[in-house]
């Protein structure tokens, strides 16, 4: 329970920040940001599956990998028939960064350490992506194509911060 | 949208995957997958008659035989499988890649 408070914790911090960040964001900013936070995801996941021997650690990658991709798709998908270019944004370069950082954390792990480093940060980061898309992104956006990708992206989300939450507590990282 | 079809005959001997099969000549019982659930949970059907499985969801997601003697394999947004039910019993399922998702198919005579 104690590290789904750490978490916690640090995902309320950081969503104050990212939805500062959000704040008057346009659809095509919108969408870049929410594609871009796939993309960091599923690098996590690859690196995951690149050190980690759990079981249950690798099996969560690989679902994360196979779910925001089949997301991702979808979203590009939208881009190629609205016929529009999602635009970089500092939101966007803000978790680029972070994930550099977290990424560069988590390479200095192995074992047991790492499994509880990532499984710790995808439950922060779900926990974090969800609060925006949902409290922020889905509100904010004006094409209702784009809305609907992000609520039923969001039905998936949180079932992956629910994922990530079981599996932290299955590691017993205390 | 990518639309996949897939039959399974499962009967006593396990499953055999193929295109040919005979119809049952009953439409198949839908089970809906979505919102990470299985769409009704429980179906019951007769022996020989069958059910097709349909994803909505962005993620993709399977219909796995908790002994694992059927599966849909992988079914992406949009696609779907149909399995054929040969022997009555009490058959639970479950998504592979999302174990929480469960269902029951159930064969009576």
């Amino acid at each position: 329970m104690k590290t789904i408070t750490l978490a916690a914790t640090l995902a309320v911090g950081f969503a104050a920040h990212t939805a500062q960040a959000a704040d008057k964001m346009n659809d095509l900013e919108i969408a870049h940001t929410a594609y871009t936070a796939g993309q960091i995801d599923i690098r996590y996941a690859h690196l995951a599956l690149a050190v980690s021997d759990n079981a249950e650690v690798r099996a969560f990658a690989e679902t994360m990998i196979r779910d925001h991709t089949a997301v991702n798709v979808a979203a590009g998908d939208l881009i190629t028939k609205l016929k529009v270019t999602p635009q970089d944004n500092d939101l966007s370069r803000t978790l680029v960064k972070g994930a550099a950082d977290k990424r560069a954390e988590l390479m200095s792990l192995s074992g047991k350490a790492f499994d509880c480093a990532y499984a710790q940060n995808e439950l922060g980061y779900h926990q974090v992506v969800n609060q925006t898309v949902e409290g922020v992104f889905i509100p904010t956006v004006t094409v209702e194509p784009l809305k609907d990708l992000l609520s039923e992206a969001l039905v998936t989300f949180k079932v992956h911060e629910g994922h990530a939450e079981q599996m932290v507590n299955g590691l017993k990282c205390g | 949208m990518r639309l996949t079809r897939r039959q399974v005959c499962f009967g006593a001997g396990g499953a055999i995957v193929g295109s040919a099969l005979p119809a049952s000549g009953s439409s198949p019982v839908v089970v809906d997958i979505r919102a990470f659930a299985f769409e009704p949970a429980e179906v019951t059907i007769r022996a020989g008659e069958t059910v097709r499985w349909i994803n909505h969801d962005f993620a993709p997601h399977t219909a796995t035989d908790v002994e694992v003697n059927w599966d849909t394999e992988e079914l992406e947004k949009g696609g779907q499988a149909v399995i054929r039910f040969d022997t009555p019993g009490t058959y639970p399922y479950f998504c592979a890649y999302h174990p929480h998702m469960k269902g029951v198919v159930t064969v009576t005579t």
